[in-house]
């Protein structure tokens, strides 16, 4: 006999076969035809096509998912809407109101004591190594 | 033009639904044959390959575009075709049984047949997955996955290796020992074969 049994498992085409062993060697005559079999069922199952608008369902399946999210977060917002209007405006009238304030008295202050400095409100300065005289 | 893979992943990003449209489009015929031949005829196709779109849109965004687009929705169907096998192993089960005694009888026909040199008739071809299915249910998952896609969907090697997860060398090795192993089953199934007088073959 002519050489090594031929592994037909390793083989991508007929080419590769060793025709002097084959020819002398059933063992490996049987594994051909078994090789061959297993190849012409291989490349003749059915194809299928995929159906016709697949590609527009999966389209629609991803929008339904994504239109969920974007639905409840518009339904929340829509929900909070009033009240975050109502805190806006609370805080931004608590804001007005307490600046308003703020500036009346310094106003106050400043026309009562124009000359006011720091000092003159605290009562003493302070001088470079650090202790008030 | 066409666009690539990258820009069609990158519209998508940026909300455009129609280019994930066109992804699928573009890949729908491999996941429905993938789907198909790994899990056989009687699986919910339809509903599995949607499901291996939708995880790939979900997953868009961690998509590393310096590698191929395809090699991820290989992989992504590979896993899925696993899942689907798993919830679907007793119905397997009760396909291969349903083969009946002459499934024997029928593969050592088709055999001969073959033999014979006789090329498939329509109905033959439309049997050889059913014939493969009942070899293949036998196989450890991977294997069979690494047939499919090697054998019947004719992806290469580098294809395989990346749907696999492994080496290129992995999935070489794989694929002969699987089909060692069909042979070695097919050769138990169909038998010896008993030689015509006077017949004498030439190879």
């Amino acid at each position: 006999m002519n050489g090594n049994h031929i592994e037909f498992w390793t083989l991508e085409t007929e080419d590769q076969i060793d025709r002097r062993h084959l020819a002398d060697c059933p063992e490996c005559q049987r594994k051909l035809e078994l090789y061959r079999f297993l190849r012409l069922h291989s490349k003749n199952v059915p194809i299928l096509q995929a159906p016709p608008f697949f590609a527009a369902r999966v389209q629609a399946l991803i929008g339904e998912a994504r239109t969920s999210v974007i639905v409840y977060f518009e339904r929340i917002a829509g929900r909070l809407a009033p009240l975050l209007t109502a805190v806006i405006l609370a805080t931004s009238f608590l804001i007005y109101t307490v600046s308003k304030k703020e500036e009346a008295r310094m106003t106050v202050i400043e026309a009562y004591s124009p000359d006011m400095t720091p000092e003159n409100v605290i009562g003493f300065t302070i001088d470079d190594e650090g202790s008030g005289k | 033009m066409a666009r690539t893979d990258a820009e069609l992943v990158a519209a998508t990003l940026d909300g455009d639904r129609d280019a994930f449209g066109d992804i699928v489009r573009r890949y729908q015929q491999f996941v429905f044959n993938a789907i198909y031949h790994y899990l056989g005829p009687k699986a919910e196709i339809e509903d599995v390959a949607q499901e291996v779109f939708i995880k790939l849109y979900r997953a868009l965004d961690r998509y590393d575009t310096s590698r191929p687009l395809q090699a991820w929705i290989y992989r992504i169907t590979a896993n899925q075709c696993f899942d689907e096998g798993r919830k679907q192993k007793h119905r397997r089960i009760r396909y291969f049984a349903d083969l009946g005694e002459d499934e024997e009888e029928r593969i050592r026909r088709f055999f001969e047949d073959a033999r014979q040199g006789a090329s498939l008739t329509e109905a033959q071809a439309s049997e050889s997955l059913r014939l493969l299915q009942t070899l293949m249910n036998g196989l450890p998952d991977k294997d069979k996955m690494a047939f499919v896609l090697r054998e019947i969907e004719g992806l290469s090697y580098a294809d395989v290796s990346q749907a696999m997860n492994t080496s290129v060398t992995a999935a070489r090795i794989r694929i002969s020992r699987v089909k060692k192993k069909l042979m070695r089953e097919l050769d138990k199934v169909v038998g010896p074969i008993k030689e015509k007088s006077g017949e004498r073959k030439s190879y």
